[in-house]
């Protein structure tokens, strides 16, 4: 009795490390700093998160199905581009909808592109994004010539810079992404599909599931979601930097899902888990930004943070 | 309990040994006596307690209670090494050689002779000479283990037992790979240390073998000894109703409907890659349970694999129902009416990270969703059903699936492949890990489904398994069909004589 006891607390433990974490971060904010508390830090804190934000949502399905994105960073930058280039069409500048379309069409067919490397290529999803991840930025890279894609269209650049009820619209897009998702996990058979692959592939497919599909599309979603966060980013400045853009962005998404209690071997993983872990990622640097903490050491804390998180979730 | 004389001192004297996992007990205070120069067998079914008694005795598992006394002395074993200090050898199913080095070498395996950190090899080279010889073996001291025959291998693990003076020699199951006349010779050697004074336990199934080499045998049952005695003053069936307890007197010719259309047509099936060399032909019909059994390797494993699409045959088809187009995968199979409940349920079913309820409702979702949006209270209610109609002993729907015993976990699976409504149900080892009262549950479910009109593919090593469910059996020797046993004809002599090959002759292959 006490063994099962004590299982029920490890899951229990499991279910709310992150977000008992979460409420450590925010108690350690508030006594940090004084400005932490305002309405206008804290809905700042949401926009700043919000592109890592849905990166890493598509990263929790893509490492619960058991893989890993190592190139939603550099297919943003791709993605991101190629929107901004179609706003340069002649005729075309005046069409944020075609930009935004664009730009999803690159990011789902890169996402695509891994799904097949992954599936039916038989590439372990580390090299095969691994490759994406060189290609995409070797290619946006190309086509700015190494500097910058940009292209001034105020229709586009409303997209980031718009608000509504007083919330930035980047938040929105994020919020809305995660709850489509979390109820895509919880409640619909594509979703049970992914825990059940990433759980055991080969029992999987034995109970008769199309894992191949399952697979190439959460690899695709992956993709068109990297592409979402590339809208929101470049709409921003209406500009996208083919070296700088995105750069590094994989490793802040895989961070944000670890952080958030999704199992790295996958099988096990919350899409509310990963939005704790974003705002974890946020707060802190937030923080630390205001504790006047040299921007050089905060990746420090950062790594840190992920290596006590994944710590405490040894234990399953 | 049947004491041996008393006269003889005991080589071995287990007492009051139990040993229990958590909550549940798998050895109930047993007793086993050994005299030396004995050949003791060991019996019982899978789960009966007999690999737990011996793991007890090699010093693998320390029991709750009870003493082990060694040619009259207490001794403790609480590792493999003590054990082998005391004088036990463990020979288990799978052998511990390495296959690149000499008999010579692999015998004195870690424990070379050396000096001055130089191993001996001459004199290492004439005591394993003279062990082999022991043994009345014409076995090279320098021949290449990995060029010795199935029988050799074992051979050598008996030698590394001598060499090392162990008292007594404990085989598990060593002729589930052996052929006819490679079990003589075992039996052979095993007689000729017999004489040397050295006492064996030999575990078995085979109850044929177990009357001819065996002096005296105990039958475990549910962790308890129920028989001890002299094999000469018992018969096989005195054996077989020992091991098999009250299942055995629940068996009988089941109530017997017609049989229905074929629902399971193969054809000329071959996959010479991985060993089905012969076209394999074989059909189910509806409201018949067909058994597969032979030997471990002797192609059914892949068999299987092909009737569900996950390896793709050579030549050959796999019909199913009226469909007309040989499965390219389990969801094509599943598509056509082919459920498969797999062998090795961790590694091929379960779905560790899921609850009972979401492993149960896997292969079924389809039934239980509108728009892709899964019915909470539709997949609960079939969850719920199954736990009832199964008996499925379960805390909540929602707690993982590992939570269950192996037994509960396999009916969680076989509910699983019922809910898809698959007219044709493939069980591949589906008793494989579980207990003899789950097995006993497992075993009228899989009749019951055979009268609900499914037609039912068994494959299993156990014919007293077989036995009680099938109408037919077939038997396989490397890779094909030796022999077809209906009904009455279906008991361990004659499926042991076909599986072995010496059947082969005058036995009819199935044709359809």
């Amino acid at each position: 009795m006490k063994l099962s006891s004590n299982k029920t607390l490890a899951l229990l433990w499991a279910d709310y490390s992150a977000v008992l974490a979460l409420v450590a971060v925010v108690v350690f904010a508030l006594f940090a700093s004084e400005q932490f508390a305002s309405s206008r830090n804290l809905l700042n804190i949401a926009r700043q998160v919000s592109v890592i934000g849905i990166l890493a949502l598509g990263m929790t399905l893509v490492i619960i199905v058991g893989g890993i994105d190592l190139s939603v960073g550099a297919v943003l930058a791709l993605a991101g581009g190629a929107a901004l280039w179609a706003l340069g069409v002649p005729g075309l500048s005046d069409q944020p909808v075609l930009a935004v379309a664009t730009g999803l069409a690159v990011g789902l067919a890169a996402g695509a592109l891994n799904g097949a490397m992954v599936t039916w290529g038989r590439i372990p999803s580390f090299i095969a994004t691994l490759g994406m991840l060189a290609g995409a930025r070797s290619l946006i890279l190309f086509i700015a010539d190494g500097g910058s894609v940009s292209n001034p269209s105020e229709a586009y650049g409303a997209i980031a810079n718009s608000s509504l009820l007083g919330i930035a619209t980047p938040i929105w897009v994020f919020a809305g992404t995660a709850a489509t998702l979390h109820l895509v996990m919880a409640h619909t058979v594509f979703g049970r599909y992914i825990y059940a692959v990433g759980s055991n592939e080969r029992a999987a497919r034995l109970s008769a599931l199309p894992v191949s599909r399952v697979k190439f599309a959460v690899y695709t979603l992956c993709g068109g979601l990297a592409a979402l966060g590339a809208v929101i980013e470049s709409s921003r400045l209406n500009s996208i930097s083919s070296a700088n853009s995105g750069l590094a962005y994989e490793l802040d998404a895989i961070a944000a899902v670890i952080i958030g209690g999704t199992r790295m071997s996958g099988g096990r993983g919350k899409v509310i888990g990963t939005v704790i872990g974003v705002l974890i990622l946020g707060i802190l640097n937030n923080t630390l930004n205001l504790m006047n903490v040299s921007p050089y050491l905060q990746g420090m804390v950062k790594g840190l943070i992920i290596v006590l998180a994944v710590l405490v979730q040894k234990k399953d | 309990m049947n004491a041996v004389p008393s006269t003889i001192p005991l080589r071995l004297q287990m007492r009051a040994i139990a040993v229990s996992f958590g909550p549940v007990a798998v050895l109930h205070g047993v007793e086993l006596s050994i005299t030396p120069g004995e050949i003791h067998a060991l019996l019982g079914e899978n789960g009966a307690g007999k690999s737990s008694l011996m793991n007890v005795l090699g010093g693998v598992l320390v029991p709750q209670r009870g003493s082990i006394c060694l040619d009259g002395k207490d001794v403790t074993v609480r590792s493999p090494r003590d054990a082998q200090r005391a004088g036990i050898a463990f020979i288990h199913q799978e052998l511990n050689l390495v296959n690149d080095l000499s008999v010579w070498e692999n015998l004195f395996l870690g424990r070379e002779l050396q000096r001055f950190g130089v191993r001996r090899a001459r004199d290492m080279r004439t005591r394993s000479a003279a062990v082999l010889d022991r043994l009345g073996l014409d076995l090279q001291p320098d021949t290449l283990v990995g060029s010795l025959d199935a029988a050799h291998k074992q051979f050598v693990e008996i030698a590394r037992a001598l060499l090392f003076d162990a008292r007594i020699v404990i085989l598990d199951e060593p002729t589930t790979a052996l052929a006819e006349h490679e079990v003589q010779r075992l039996f052979a050697c095993m007689r000729q240390l017999r004489e040397q004074g050295v006492s064996l336990i030999y575990i078995s199934h085979k109850l044929r073998e177990v009357t001819q080499v065996c002096d005296r045998f105990t039958v475990l049952r549910d962790g308890r000894v129920v028989l001890t005695g002299a094999v000469a003053e018992v018969d096989e069936h005195q054996l077989a109703d020992a091991m098999v307890g009250a299942v055995l007197a629940a068996r009988g010719t089941p109530q017997q409907l017609p049989y229905g259309a074929v629902l399971l047509q193969v054809q000329g099936l071959k996959a010479p890659h991985v060993g089905l060399k012969a076209g394999i032909s074989l059909h189910v019909r509806a409201h018949e349970v067909l058994g597969l059994t032979g030997l471990a390797g002797d192609g059914r494993a892949e068999l299987i694999d092909t009737l569900c699409g996950e390896q793709a045959p050579h030549a050959g088809t796999v019909h199913i129902g009226s469909h007309r187009r040989t499965p390219r995968n389990p969801r094509e199979a599943l598509a056509q009416g082919l459920g498969l409940i797999p062998r090795n349920r961790k590694e091929n079913s379960i779905l560790r990270d899921l609850s009972i309820q979401h492993n149960q409702s896997i292969s079924s979702l389809k039934k239980l969703t509108t728009f892709a949006w899964i019915g909470r209270r539709a997949e609960r209610a079939q969850a719920e059903a199954a736990r009832v109609q199964l008996r499925i002993k379960l805390h909540r729907l929602d707690d993982p699936i590992t939570s269950l015993s192996g037994g509960n976990q396999q009916k969680v699976i076989l509910s699983k492949w019922l809910a898809t409504g698959a007219p044709v149900l493939v069980l591949d080892n589906p008793t494989q890990g579980i207990d003899v009262g789950a097995k006993s549950e497992i075993y009228p479910l899989i009749r019951q489904l055979a009268q609900q009109g499914k037609a039912v593919l068994v494959s299993s090593s156990e014919v007293s398994e077989l036995q009680q469910v099938c109408d037919r059996v077939l038997v396989f020797y490397r890779g094909q069909i030796v022999a077809e046993l209906a009904n009455a004809q279906i008991n361990e002599e004659a499926v042991m004589r076909c599986a072995t090959g010496a059947g082969m002759a005058g036995t009819a292959t199935e044709s359809t």
